[in-house]
């Protein structure tokens, strides 16, 4: 009773404090805003997390130590915050923070700030939604990006907003696409040399995945990068050359529609002065229509972000016809003396790849089963196809099922979106992968829109009767799998490696998890209340270790029915931040 | 034992007013029911340049309003994936972000195969049959008897759809090459006016009205379509499976509306050939009816 007088008492004092000194300055110097330099500063200083991936490489690592194998397990909850509301569904977010701020994005286009040691609201921004509008994927989002004195978002109905850290109002919007067209923006933005770097995210049919990058401070586009061969580029409103070649992958005009969406967001490496951007599946659904590698779908992406010329590609899956979207993260890392990148893809395999110029140094399988491939050709850096693909709906005839393959990974991915962590202690990548595989099999007659349509039909099926999720240690130079932590239902969230030798990651039964980074021994739980499909950060502030993650189950799982669903049905959704600290 | 019997009236009424939202009753309680329509869908469903909502599948709906004596209110919504998936927001569950389902969704093809998929959703007797058509520029192709033209001429179609599909697929891939994607028939009606392309494959009704905007020697016919495993499929309304009331007494008007030519009469309004169907019977699963009684 009294140690909590107290507590209050000190607030009071300090927000008097506060208060009294904010009257001395103007309100637009309120925070110290965040610089360039911070940013690319971001994975050595732990006073803050100014970035998606904890630093622009995409590392997920902090050199923090305070809190470590030896005494996480007496971790405890500093706060708990609700996003209140009835949108309790699907929080993949990353927070960030800084001055004394955190920043979180929640579902549905929202945004809270809260004081960073207190979890006392400062603002709140609820996005006004267009009626009407139906996303494809669920309603979540995945982080924001701090520039100066800005917050930018993206928001479900395509657009881009900034937001003044110290009041939540709006500085600038710009409009990303056209959400009746299919697109969306779900993914955490990210700040190059003072330019918001983002892509788009949405449905299958007729967009084009591009890499944008606009002024971060007032909005306005520097340029477009299209991310399928044939369209034009933008450089200040000029044109800027077209990325690849016309037609020397995709027949006839399919490249006008070819899909390759950028949804899932970017790192940057400052060492080699590239952005590194996934892309998605190539349209349409049947690869038996479109001959060739179709790129540059299924493949990260290197950008000059001065330019926005490509330097390089990488084609994880060339002609896909399994929807294994290349969107996953290519994180950055060196080991002796290379300068490398990491990318754990939807296809199951884990690529090492010479960032410099995207030539293959390794790739290795991350989960137990690839029906697709046999191995990845290190000299030529193309997959060694089994032959395991759908059939040609179009030869269908008699109308009916056509032929039916079971192949795996599923299209979720051995691994998903959820970003893995590299330890610069460990020297392994911690990756949240999946076991499992999928039916798929060609439906000659579907109906869309009113009308009949060659449709796909998929059920994706556990590969096993006790998990589906795993947590798995790899490294990076040997292939070999250090070690693995199993889990019941499929791993949805971000994964956080620290200096502490701990790596956190969180479940959708609702547990945030503590590791061992060596041995992957299980060293600390605590249940949220909902599933964790966020990702967690740390800092450090007034001498103490925080750690924070999102809770509230969502995402895309619950929205695919099958055998997955026995493993994740009584789980229920929510919407809070839980922060966490050592007891006293 | 009073308390007992109170919950389990409690229960019972909040049993029925969650299974009932669209019942038969209500509606004719309300004076209004609810049709969900697809947007941007001429001549079937779109905002007219005043703003208001317009097409055939609209007037069919104020049509069928007016035999019950009631007000038609129209939910225009965006297509999602699948047809299974528009009939889960907009019938049976409703969408997580667009709120609840409508009394009634429009333009749902009517097919055993497919209502065997979908059993939470009663499937009314179909008001029309829509047919595959080629749209032809009788200026650049005189005279097609099969599809043989469209490896020298080129042929429009709507991304994504049964045409497109079809013709990236037939002769091998041979046609491949001269297939030109549009978002949309009257984006391609345009290219065709323009003389981008020859031809545009697609939904006779979309053709009929898209084309009939323009003073053109155009002629819509049918082709050979050799491994074409559907070439037209008939379309009526559909409603959630548990409202069997409702479901028998629309089925019903639907077959007046039919029969009186009502039907007929608005599509020719739209200046649309009509195709009519023989179906009558709408389709329900049984199991669904015994759980409601």
């Amino acid at each position: 009773m009294n140690k909590r007088n107290r507590a209050c008492e000190t607030g009071l004092i300090k927000s008097l404090a506060i208060a009294a000194s904010l009257a001395l300055i103007p309100a637009s110097q309120a925070s110290a805003g965040v610089s360039d330099k911070d940013i690319l500063n971001d994975a050595k200083t732990t006073g803050d997390v100014v970035s998606y991936g904890m630093g622009t490489q995409g590392q997920r690592y902090s050199t923090l130590t305070k809190i470590n194998d030896k005494n996480v397990s007496k971790l405890v909850p500093a706060f708990s915050f609700s996003f209140g509301g009835e949108k309790q569904r699907g929080q993949e977010a990353q927070p960030l923070v800084a001055n004394g701020k955190i920043f979180v994005t929640a579902s549905y286009s929202r945004v809270y700030a809260m004081d960073s040691k207190t979890g006392e609201e400062i603002w709140q921004y609820d996005h006004r939604l267009p009626e009407g509008i139906l996303p494809c994927c669920d309603v979540v989002n995945r982080g924001g990006a701090l520039y100066e004195n800005l917050f930018i978002f993206g928001t479900l109905d395509a657009k881009l907003v900034a937001l003044d850290q110290d009041t939540g109002k709006v500085v600038w919007k710009e409009k990303i696409d056209d959400f009746k067209a299919g697109y969306s923006s779900t993914a955490a933005p990210m700040i190059v040399k003072g330019k918001v770097i983002t892509g788009v995210s949405g449905g299958e049919f007729g967009i084009i995945g591009r890499v944008e990058a606009r002024d971060a401070k007032t909005g306005k586009l520097v340029w477009v990068r299209p991310t399928v061969e044939g369209h034009m580029g933008m450089l200040n409103g000029k044109d800027n050359g077209i990325s690849g070649k016309t037609n020397a992958t995709w027949p006839g005009d399919l490249w006008k529609t070819g899909g390759a969406a950028t949804w899932a967001g970017g790192t940057y490496d400052p060492q080699v002065d590239l952005i590194f951007y996934g892309t998605g599946n190539p349209a349409p659904w049947n690869a038996h229509l479109r001959p060739g590698d179709n790129l540059y779908s299924t493949s990260t992406v290197a950008i000059d972000p001065d330019t926005g010329k490509i330097k390089w590609h990488y084609q994880f899956t060339p002609n896909d016809g399994w929807d294994y979207d290349g969107v996953n993260e290519t994180v950055s890392f060196n080991s002796g003396g290379k300068k490398l990148a990491g990318h754990a893809d939807r296809n199951g395999f884990f690529y090492v790849l010479d960032r410099t110029n995207g030539k293959l140094v390794n790739a290795f399988p991350f989960v137990n089963q690839i029906d697709w491939a046999k191995g990845v050709d290190l000299k030529t850096g193309r997959p060694i196809e089994t032959g395991v693909r759908a059939g040609d709906p179009a030869k269908s005839a008699d109308g009916k099922k056509g032929s039916q393959i079971f192949v795996a990974p599923s299209f979720l991915g051995g691994k998903n979106w959820m970003p893995m962590a590299y330890s610069q202690i460990t020297g392994l990548f911690y990756v949240p992968s999946n076991e499992w595989g999928m039916d798929l099999w060609n439906e000659p007659v579907t109906y869309k829109k009113g009308a009949a349509y060659l449709g796909a039909g998929f059920t994706i099926k556990p590969l096993n009767d006790d998990y589906i999720g795993a947590l798995r240690a790899f490294d990076p130079i040997t292939g070999k799998k250090v070690w693995e932590v199993k889990n019941k239902a499929p791993l949805w969230g971000g994964v956080m490696a620290t200096a502490g030798n701990l790596v956190f990651t969180g479940t959708p039964e609702g547990y945030l998890k503590a590791f061992d980074a060596k041995t992957g021994k299980e060293l600390w739980k605590f249940q949220t209340g909902s599933g964790v499909v966020g990702c967690p950060i740390t800092w450090e502030e007034d001498g103490e270790q925080f750690i924070a993650v999102p809770s509230g189950w969502g995402g895309a799982v619950p929205l695919w029915g099958g055998d997955v669903a026995k493993s994740v049905k009584y789980l229920n959704q929510g919407g809070s931040l839980w922060v966490f600290k050592l007891a006293k | 034992m009073n308390k007992i019997k109170f919950f389990l009236a409690l229960i019972c009424l909040f049993y029925f007013s969650i299974g009932n939202t669209a019942d038969l009753e209500k509606i004719i309680e309300k004076g209004f029911i609810e049709f969900a329509v697809y947007e941007n869908f001429p001549p079937y469903s779109y905002k007219g340049d005043d703003g208001r909502v317009k097409g055939i599948d609209v007037d069919i709906g104020k049509a069928i309003a007016n035999e019950l004596g009631v007000q038609a209110g129209f939910r225009l919504f965006l297509a999602d994936e699948s047809v299974g998936d528009d009939l889960r927001n907009m019938v049976w569950k409703g969408h997580y972000l667009a709120g609840a389902p409508a009394d009634v969704m429009m333009h749902v093809p009517y097919d055993a195969g497919f209502a065997n998929e979908n059993d939470k959703v009663a499937f009314l007797q179909p008001y029309y049959k829509e047919l595959i058509a080629f749209a032809i520029n009788t200026y650049r192709v005189r005279s097609a008897m099969n599809l043989e033209v469209f490896t020298k001429e080129t042929i429009g179609v709507e991304t994504a759809s049964l045409a497109d599909a079809y013709l990236l697929g037939a002769y091998n891939g041979g046609l491949r090459e001269n297939v030109k994607h549009y978002s949309s028939i009257l984006d391609a009606a345009k290219a065709m006016v323009d003389k981008d392309i020859s031809a545009i494959m697609g939904n006779r009704g979309e053709l009929e009205y898209t084309l009939g905007q323009y003073d053109h020697d155009f002629v819509i016919t049918k082709l050979p379509t050799p491994g074409l495993t559907i070439d037209g499929w008939e379309l009526g309304p559909a409603v959630n499976a548990s409202n069997v009331k409702l479901a028998e007494r629309l089925n019903e008007i639907v077959g007046e509306l039919k029969t009186s030519g009502k039907i007929e009469a608005i599509f020719s309004s739209y200046g649309i050939s009509y195709k009519t169907t023989d179906s009558s019977q709408m389709i329900i699963k049984a199991n669904q009816l015994s759980a409601t009684k």
